[in-house]
């Protein structure tokens, strides 16, 4: 291959492979080589062929690397288990104010943003403003209650903890734009079917199939669960009640009481809240 | 990136879905080890739990990250296999977790002989198609220190390949 380009005392070609290299690689730009290339064919393909190498040689870097197996960005993984704590959502900053107010609108107007009434497992007892509950509910739950004394002691710090635990599952409501009460089928390898027994939000598959994170929840309990995570610019600073809804304050309470189970559906985080054993289907409703 | 900094959590499985897969495979070719699962979810909780940087710098720092992680994980993994060589001299069946091999033998050799530098180098090049300056930045070097890395890696896996006959199969 006849090269033109050559260095007039030495005969060696002014523009050597390196240097063609350096350009095919972008590294750099070698106007000298450009303006050289176009007239002089030789060098052309020399350079043409340069590209062709470097192009080759980074397919071959790209192929040496196995591509990865087709779940791999599937969050639910439980490969990833260490980044679920990091993929729900985050608790808006409460304060002792904040639960405080939030309280004080709930117990003395008997209003309360959300409504679940879990067969006979709350009853309701009116006198001197306090709350009663019965013993199927969870141990925690109870001792939460008990703790938390009379709902209109809004200054108790146990009264406080009973409004993150209504705070929480309010919040919980509020993130997702799904809410079915389902019961657990026994979890088949690393999935767990869930039969919808009834839609409390929105509309979903009447079964649904959550990737399991962590461990499995008991076949036949029923849960909450809480799909399609809807997620706000900002959290509202001071929550509104819904005007109407009747009090079942100690429900969401135990209902909150219970851990969170975190699992992944459809590639979005899902939450499960188990339900205390007995609990009636056709007693919880959101009002 | 705004959503990422507030910590919401579609916009931090946004990015894991995205970025993921090529943190793998440089994580792959820098520790030149297909284990690497772990790493690149140490990637990403350093990520969830940082204070994520202006959006300007955010890339060089994500790729920082990335290199810190994997040389970390490659001094881990020196550690291990030099028990292991220790316990594989003791009791000979004890089989070593060694790294596995890619499954071209002579880009195997090719990048195996190449300096971890230049390795991070060719990985950032290639399979974050990042420009000079900002590998130059990811791995904290001047511009001009990435055109030679760069140019000294290529030049030795092309040399390698060819000498490997590679051109003939390829």
């Amino acid at each position: 291959m006849a090269d033109e380009s050559r260095d007039e005392m030495t005969g060696v070609p002014a523009f050597d492979d390196d240097r063609l290299l350096a350009f095919a690689l972008g590294i750099d730009d070698d106007p000298q080589l450009v303006a050289a290339a176009a007239a002089d064919e030789g060098l052309r393909r020399r350079l043409d062929a340069a590209r062709v190498q470097v192009e080759q040689v980074g397919a071959q870097v790209r192929a040496a690397v196995p591509d990865p197996d087709e779940h791999y960005t599937d969050l639910g993984d439980p490969r990833w288990a260490g980044l679920q704590e990091f993929l729900v959502p985050p608790r808006p900053a409460k304060t002792r104010g904040r639960a405080s107010r939030w309280l004080r609108v709930l117990a003395p107007a008997a209003v309360v943003l959300v409504a679940v009434a879990v067969g006979l497992a709350v009853i309701n007892d009116r006198r001197d403003g306090t709350v009663a509950i019965n013993g199927s509910l969870p141990a925690a739950a109870k001792a939460t209650s008990e703790a938390a004394g009379p709902l209109t002691d809004a200054g108790s710090d146990a009264a406080d903890r009973a409004g993150d635990y209504v705070q929480a599952l309010r919040d919980d409501l509020d993130t997702f734009a799904v809410v079915v009460l389902a019961r657990a089928k026994v979890a088949g390898g690393v999935f767990q079917r869930f039969v919808v027994v009834k839609f409390l939000k929105g509309e979903g598959p009447d079964v649904v199939s959550l990737r399991v994170a962590d461990h499995p929840a008991d076949e036949g309990r029923l849960h909450l669960l809480f799909l399609r995570p809807q997620y706000r610019a900002s959290v509202e600073a001071t929550p509104t009640p819904i005007p109407g809804a009747t009090v079942a304050t100690n429900t969401l309470e135990a209902l909150a009481a219970g851990v969170p189970v975190v699992y992944s559906y459809q590639g979005e985080t899902a939450m499960a809240r188990e339900l205390p054993a007995g609990t009636d289907p056709a007693a919880v409703e959101l009002q | 990136m705004d959503r990422l900094r507030r910590e919401q959590p579609e916009a931090r499985a946004e990015f894991f879905r995205r970025y993921a897969p090529q943190v793998r495979r440089i994580l792959f070719l820098q520790g030149f080890c297909e284990e690497v699962d772990d790493a690149v979810q140490e990637v990403f909780i350093k990520v969830y739990r940082a204070q994520i940087p202006a959006e300007e710098t955010f890339l060089a720092w994500f790729y920082r990250v990335i290199l810190n992680t994997g040389r970390d994980q490659g001094r881990r993994r020196k550690t291990r296999h030099g028990l292991m060589d220790k316990l594989h001299q003791i009791a000979p069946e004890v089989a070593a977790d060694a790294p596995s091999a890619p499954a071209d033998p002579a880009l195997r050799l090719a990048l195996a002989e190449l300096s971890p530098e230049l390795r991070e180098c060719v990985a950032l090049r290639f399979f974050a198609d990042l420009p000079l300056d900002e590998i130059a930045a990811a791995q904290d070097i001047p511009v001009g220190t990435v055109k030679s890395r760069l140019h000294g890696a290529m030049k030795h896996l092309r040399l390698t390949l060819t000498e490997s006959g590679f051109e003939r199969n390829g």
